[in-house]
């Protein structure tokens, strides 16, 4: 790396802007609204939510439809361990995230042999699979669930700490997993699956330790849904809804950049808790937020931060070593190929 | 360079924006939650605020209906004379209804009713509408402390997410409605070793009905022909029906959704499937949802009711009989009443009688109102049992009959021996088939 006055005063600045926004986070409960404490919890599970699926689908090529499965396992894990074995709400998060990558390890051998929409698919049957199991398990409450009723004395502020704590855990994790080999070998096999495996990647050995990195930390969010929710329910934990909000927020984002699902998170929270409440519009609000994602593919491809990332060069979580800015160029998903573009 | 910055500015201004645009709800304080919103000084808040979590739209939304309508009914009337008079301020505060939507959906109740709690700082919940409602609203008010009335959602699944500190409940038993269906069977000469078929779904309320249903059942010496539970929104009923068949199944009960039972009955028609009665919770409580069936199949079809014009209870606030509520309604919509309006005008009569004891804003106060509560309401008398915070309320036997013109369904009264005080209006008949 090439030290010089710029790249220090660059690295000082990120450095203390990270700072700021770490100490406004975590002192927020101190000084914030109840409902802006609320907010920010929502949002950083939905953030959580939203990177986990992108480490899959814009860095992996792993385009999961069932992400549900790891926060009704999560939710279902919490409740299990703080209700029937009287462990503490912690361990019951911890656990959900080990019982999530048991089952992730389990079904990676069928699940990583397939590519595309059979992927997807797999996952989507698989999740639907495990809520047609949970729903029909006495010890799990079959369809009426179970309730966690340890996380009843938790107060709004608590689980916030959880969330927070989640999602700055989460993105570091994001950080360092892109910025290493590993994360090298993912750009290669997003970009050309063929290609990397000739060069030399190790294509199943990568994107079994995304699935395992991913179904953990899905499933211990799952738990922190849950912990804020008190009631963990078959149809609810395990709806397909789950992920097609992780899609939403990445798409809206921008796919394969690290601030996009940090950006889709914050716009989908607030888009959500605002049509919540014009009870007039009813279930148009599903409508509304599927009218704005088809906007953004079409308008801006590659998200919201992957377009601005183009256009100003301006990055705010770099994927990348840094290697100084004469080398400097924003690694984003590449667009689709347009009509033309496919034809020439 | 400078195109960073300004963007960087730009971002930050968007941010600062959007976190003002939520409101500020009183400053942080992280120790603490629900249960503190109280003022004790400083000027009166500009409206008492009751949040009600109501599914207007998904499979359940035929219960949301008539919701502003009926609560504003009894609201309206108490703010026209300024309020609830609280001590706190020595003034008289209007109440204020603030209703979201719960899509129908147990995640989203939770999410809406954290949001009445933390963004609109609501002083009291109302509860109704099924399992799917009732529990996610009722653990809200009782993780935050924030008094909450709820109602129809049968006992039993309301009972498991307990004990409650915060939640006060009214409606009936499952074991109440069972005696009812039975008291209908028996008097239609089905009795002892009579195949019942057995129609609940894997959800809250279906699995709290199949417990109880079986077991008694199984206690009267009924044959139960039991296809398993199916999730809701089924689609292929085929192997139902298959096993009704070849039980040779007499009557069908359950508690399905009005959806499903729409779909089984329209298939069970298409591949013969005979039986002589449909007893059934939940599924065609409501004109629409009865008349989403062809008549041939909704004519003659029972249920409980839970609430008519011809209940004998009145409004404890302004002496409206139930007869009146019901043409009210009808008047202004041009539809057909339905029970639940009853109980969502309940619910602010419990509200209102509670804060108006309480004459305070204060959580404990409200909270112990609710439970001191013994009030003559439209759905019947409300007194909650100290320990298990449920007050039962009266259900009768229904009946489906065919209306003048012939094209549509009416529900009649047809059973009343636990609550003869509720009279009948009909006489209970087999279907002609």
């Amino acid at each position: 790396m090439r030290l010089n006055a710029e790249n220090i005063k660059g690295m000082l600045l990120r450095y203390i802007v990270a700072i700021v926004i770490l100490a406004a986070l975590f002192t927020l409960p101190f000084w914030g609204g109840r409902y802006i404490v609320m907010l920010v919890m929502l949002m950083g599970m939905y953030i959580t939510l939203g990177h986990m699926w992108n480490l899959l689908a814009g860095y992996s090529g792993l385009t999961s439809l069932g992400q549900q499965m790891y926060i009704g396992v999560g939710g279902y894990t919490l409740a299990v361990a703080s209700t029937n074995l009287g462990l503490p709400l912690v361990v019951g998060l911890i656990m959900g995230g080990i019982v999530s990558v048991i089952i992730a390890v389990g079904l990676s051998y069928l699940l990583l042999r397939m590519k595309g929409m059979y992927f997807a698919i797999a996952t989507w049957m698989f999740a639907e699979a495990m809520l047609l199991i949970v729903a029909t398990v006495s010890f799990l409450g079959k369809g009426q669930g179970l309730f966690i009723t340890e996380a009843r004395k938790l107060v709004t502020a608590q689980i916030y700490y959880f969330s927070i704590v989640l999602v700055v855990i989460t993105t570091i994790v994001i950080v360092v997993l892109l910025r290493s080999k590993l994360g090298l070998g993912l750009f290669a096999i997003r970009d050309n699956d063929s290609a990397s495996a000739t060069s030399g990647v190790p294509q199943f050995k990568s994107k079994l330790y995304c699935m395992i990195i991913s179904s953990f930390i899905t499933g211990v969010c799952g738990g922190v849904f849950y912990m804020s929710q008190v009631w963990v329910q078959p149809y609810a934990s395990f709806s397909i809804s789950w992920t097609v909000a992780a899609v939403f927020i990445v798409v809206i984002g921008g796919i394969g950049t690290i601030a996009g699902p940090i950006v889709g998170g914050i716009i989908y929270v607030f888009l959500s808790q605002y049509l919540s409440t014009l009870s007039q519009i009813g279930s148009l609000n599903m409508v509304i937020l599927g009218v704005i994602a088809v906007a953004v593919i079409l308008v801006a491809p590659k998200g919201i931060v992957g377009t601005v990332q183009e256009k100003f060069g301006f990055e705010i979580l770099s994927a990348r070593r840094w290697l100084g800015k004469s080398l400097a160029k924003v690694p984003v998903a590449p667009a689709p190929a347009s009509e033309a573009e496919r034809e020439s | 360079m400078r195109l960073k910055r300004i963007f960087a500015v730009l971002f930050a201004v968007a941010l600062c924006f959007a976190f003002s645009a939520c409101g500020d709800n009183g400053g942080g304080d992280a120790s603490t939650d629900g249960g503190d919103t109280a003022a004790t000084t400083g000027t009166a808040p500009s409206s008492i605020k009751i949040g009600i979590p109501n599914p207007t739209t998904g499979p359940i939304a035929s219960f949301g209906i008539g919701t502003p309508w009926a609560e504003n009914l009894a609201v309206d009337l108490i703010n026209a004379d300024g309020g609830i008079y609280i001590e706190e301020y020595d003034t008289k505060i209007p109440i204020e209804l603030i209703v979201v939507d719960t899509e129908s959906n147990s995640t989203k109740a939770s999410e809406v009713t954290q949001q009445l709690i933390e963004q609109n700082d609501v002083d009291m919940l109302i509860a109704r509408h099924t399992p799917d409602t009732a529990l996610p609203v009722s653990a809200m008010g009782e993780r935050y402390g924030v008094p909450t009335v709820s109602l129809e959602c049968p006992v039993n699944p309301w009972l498991q997410g307990g004990p409650y500190e915060w939640v006060y409940h009214s409606f009936w038993r499952v074991e109440t409605n069972f005696e009812l269906f039975r008291s209908m069977w028996t008097k239609l000469g089905y009795g002892e070793g009579t195949v019942i078929g057995f129609m609940f779904p894997n959800d809250p309320d279906g699995l709290a009905w199949y417990d109880i249903f079986k077991d008694m059942c199984d206690q009267y010496g009924y044959v139960i022909s039991d296809p398993g539970r199916y999730p809701i929104m089924n689609q292929d009923w085929t192997s139902v029906i298959s096993q009704f068949k070849a039980d040779g199944v007499q009557i069908i009960t359950g508690c399905d959704i009005a959806p499903d039972f729409a779909s089984f009955a329209s298939q069970a028609a298409q591949q013969g499937l005979e039986y002589d009665l449909v007893t059934m919770g939940r599924a065609f409580l409501y004109p629409a949802d009865a008349n989403a069936n062809p008549v041939e199949i909704a004519e003659g079809l029972t249920c409980e009711v839970w609430w008519s014009p011809w209940h004998p209870y009145t409004s404890s606030l302004t002496g409206m009989t139930c007869a009146e509520m019901a043409a009210q309604y009808e008047d202004e919509f041009g539809i057909e009443w339905s029970a639940p309006m009853g109980y969502k005008y309940a619910g602010v009569e419990i509200a209102i009688d509670a804060l108006k004891r309480a004459a305070s804003l204060d959580p404990v106060k409200i909270r112990d109102a609710i439970g001191a509560t013994n009030l003559d309401t439209i759905v019947g008398h409300i007194e909650y049992d100290p320990e298990t915070h449920v007050a039962e309320t009266p259900i009768v036997g229904g009946q489906w009959k065919l209306n003048e013109a012939g094209d549509a369904v009416e529900i009649m009264i047809v059973e009343n021996d636990s609550n003869p005080q509720i009279p009948t209006n009909a006489t209970l008949e087999l279907p002609k088939r």
